[in-house]
């Protein structure tokens, strides 16, 4: 008897293994034809897209036959006059789901995945969320322990100072103490203010006065001279942004060209803010970032008064205000379409490792002597057919000496006029 | 002994306030000291500054009638875009939308800088639709440009996609301009007959003149 429930047993649970295992295949299918067929216009889950959420589809289908009809060609399904399929056709903007080449089984075993809020992206977004708070935690320990590091030293320093005093004063007891014994009776040593401890203890070590002294005014001038030279340059200015746009992971982590937000740079003097409707571009489908959520990206929506559910854009918008990083003074002309498009010059050779800048900083010191050094030192492409010219008379030049280099100085790049006017 | 700790004590308390002076380094989120801000900041408004003449307080939005400046060789085609974001435009396009520039292979050269600048993260090297932010998961159903779905889209529907969006994919007219528009499409189709294996020019414009007789019965219908 037991032996028959055993294999009864075994039974069932066999069956199960290969019940479930059809399962997950299944779903399996269902997700692969999902992304290839239906994930441009729809989500598994409730949020909209061009096409309702398809969450819990079944309960709003009643009639499967229906349903397969319409996922199979939806604009003969609306012929046939279809109260529900006309109202979804007319509440999503009137735009045609294309007629899906699908058999009647992959369309139920879609449902039945999608029915339940899909599996994929949830999990996917959890890997996204736990790698970028590992990155995030990796990047705060790395700024803090410099400072970190300087504070450790002054701790030990003081404790190491303490240390010296309490050592000193155990000594000179001893000292006392053992005089006593011996029957020496010494002085007490007059009572002292600390200056005056301090101006005999001078008067004594003179030499280690005037070297501690000499690298006090060394560094004072140092310090004083490079505050000087400061002014004006806002190398390393970072200051934080009403969104935080991280640059690492749109141009590093997802390799987006950086013409794509900064059109202008080819084109214009200014290498051009991109305005919200380009970061909508991505963000009408990415609703939630991998490190601030639906927070950050909400401003977007914020700034646009874009409904997300609904997809639509309300009258109450409003710049996105930006700080501003790099900023040249008035008197100074730069112009990126001539550096960028006719020099050739990258991106990165003035603002630095931006595809790894969480927050953007200022790379370059952006100074006078920077531009006229870099104006000085690049020599110009001479095949190019506008500097022909320029060239020959360059070499025909009486104060050309062979082995001179061809410099965007040598154009007249050193000119005041050029930049100032 | 008591000279060396004559000597430590004081030297380590000059290095100790050094090291504390030294660590008020400038604050990354001020720029700094200017000289004369007078001379760094004109009076004029500046591309991305503040102005009150503008209801949003951007000094972006030109005055009214100002007229816009094109390139003189490109002012006919920038007047207006004359078919709506609609299902009906979209195919009108598809019909009467068509390339006026000579396919050249430096054309298709700048339409595949356009390409790898604009395109490439969602529709992948080779129109595959497999990108990068499609391999990252960030995006999902991108078409492949020689699936079934889109292998016969016409270029005047390209060109409607590339300015008013379609789909998940949103308006890129204000990122590139017509003629740059028109290169990248040429470079699309490249991409397109290279997945389909057809290599000859001739008959790709034989699928779009078919594609477009298609979408004109369909209309006429």
């Amino acid at each position: 008897m037991q032996r028959i429930s055993a294999k009864i047993l075994l039974g069932v649970a066999v069956f199960l293994a290969v019940i479930f295992q059809a399962n997950t295949l299944q779903a399996q299918d269902a997700a692969k034809l999902f992304k290839a067929n239906c994930a441009s216009c729809h989500k598994p889950t409730d949020q909209k897209l061009i096409g309702p959420g398809l969450k819990g589809i079944r309960s709003r289908w009643p009639d499967e036959a229906k349903l397969i009809a319409w996922i199979k060609n939806s604009t003969e399904f609306l012929k046939t006059g279809d109260a529900y399929a006309n109202k979804l056709f007319e509440e999503y903007g009137r735009s045609v789901m294309p007629a899906q080449n699908l058999s009647d089984a992959e369309i139920i075993a879609l449902i039945d995945w999608t029915d339940k809020g899909g599996d994929a992206p949830a999990s996917a977004a959890g890997d996204g969320a736990a790698k970028a708070d590992g990155a995030g935690a990796g990047a705060g320990a790395t700024e803090t322990s410099s400072d970190s590091y300087l504070y450790i030293l002054i701790i030990v320093g003081f404790v190491l100072l303490v240390l010296i005093n309490v050592l000193n004063s155990v000594k000179s007891s001893l000292e006392s103490l053992v005089n006593e014994k011996k029957g020496i009776i010494t002085e007490p040593e007059p009572i002292r203010t600390p200056t005056e401890k301090f101006r005999i203890w001078a008067s004594n070590n003179k030499k280690i006065v005037a070297v501690i002294s000499l690298f006090l005014v060394i560094w004072v001038l140092k310090q004083g001279w490079d505050g000087l030279m400061g002014i004006g340059v806002y190398q390393g200015y970072a200051p934080e942004q009403p969104i935080k746009f991280s640059h690492k992971l749109h141009a590093g982590d997802n390799q987006i060209a950086c013409v794509y937000c900064h059109s202008g740079v080819e084109k214009s003097k200014h290498a051009n803010i991109p305005s919200a409707n380009v970061c909508m571009n991505c963000h009408m489908y990415i609703q939630e970032g991998p490190q601030y959520g639906k927070e950050e990206i909400g401003k977007i929506y914020a700034a646009l008064d874009y409904n997300p559910e609904t997809r639509t854009y309300g009258p109450n918008q409003k710049p996105i205000q930006w700080i501003r990083v790099h900023s040249l003074p008035d008197h100074a002309y730069f112009n990126h379409s001539q550096h960028v498009a006719v020099g050739k010059i990258e991106c990165t050779s003035c603002h630095g490792p931006i595809d790894s800048m969480e927050v953007v900083q200022q790379h370059s010191p952006l100074t006078m002597g920077w531009c006229i050094d870099c104006h000085r030192k690049t020599e110009v492409d001479k095949d190019n057919k506008y500097y022909e010219e320029l060239h020959k008379q360059f070499v025909n030049d009486p104060k050309y000496k062979k082995g001179d280099k061809f410099t965007i100085g040598s154009l007249g790049g050193l000119e005041c006029s050029k930049c100032h006017y | 002994m008591k000279k060396l700790i004559q000597i430590v004590f004081p030297v380590s308390a000059v290095l100790c306030g050094l090291a504390l002076l030294s660590s008020c380094k400038s604050d990354p989120l001020s720029p700094g000291l200017e000289y004369m801000p007078d001379m760094y900041r004109g009076p004029a408004y500046e591309t991305y500054g503040e102005s009150p003449f503008n209801e949003n307080g951007s000094a972006m939005k030109p005055v009214a009638r100002t007229i816009p400046r094109f390139n003189a060789e490109t002012l006919p085609f920038h007047e207006t875009y004359p078919f709506p974001n609609t299902n009906e435009g979209y195919e009108l396009a598809g019909v009467q939308v068509k390339n006026p520039y000579p396919v050249s292979p430096e054309f298709l050269e700048k339409g595949k800088k356009i390409y790898n600048n604009f395109c490439v993260h969602c529709h992948g090297e080779k129109g595959d639709g497999n990108g990068i932010l499609v391999q990252r998961d960030k995006y999902a159903g991108v078409p492949s440009y020689y699936g079934a779905s889109i292998k016969d889209l016409p270029e005047g529907k390209m060109y409607h996609t590339i300015y008013y969006g379609k789909n998940m994919m949103g308006s890129h007219a204000a990122q590139i301009n017509f003629a740059e528009r028109w290169e990248v499409i040429e470079y699309v189709k490249k991409l397109r007959n290279d997945g389909l294996g057809i290599s000859s020019d001739s008959s790709a414009a034989k699928t779009d003149t078919t594609a477009a007789a298609a979408a004109t019965a369909s209309i006429t219908k």
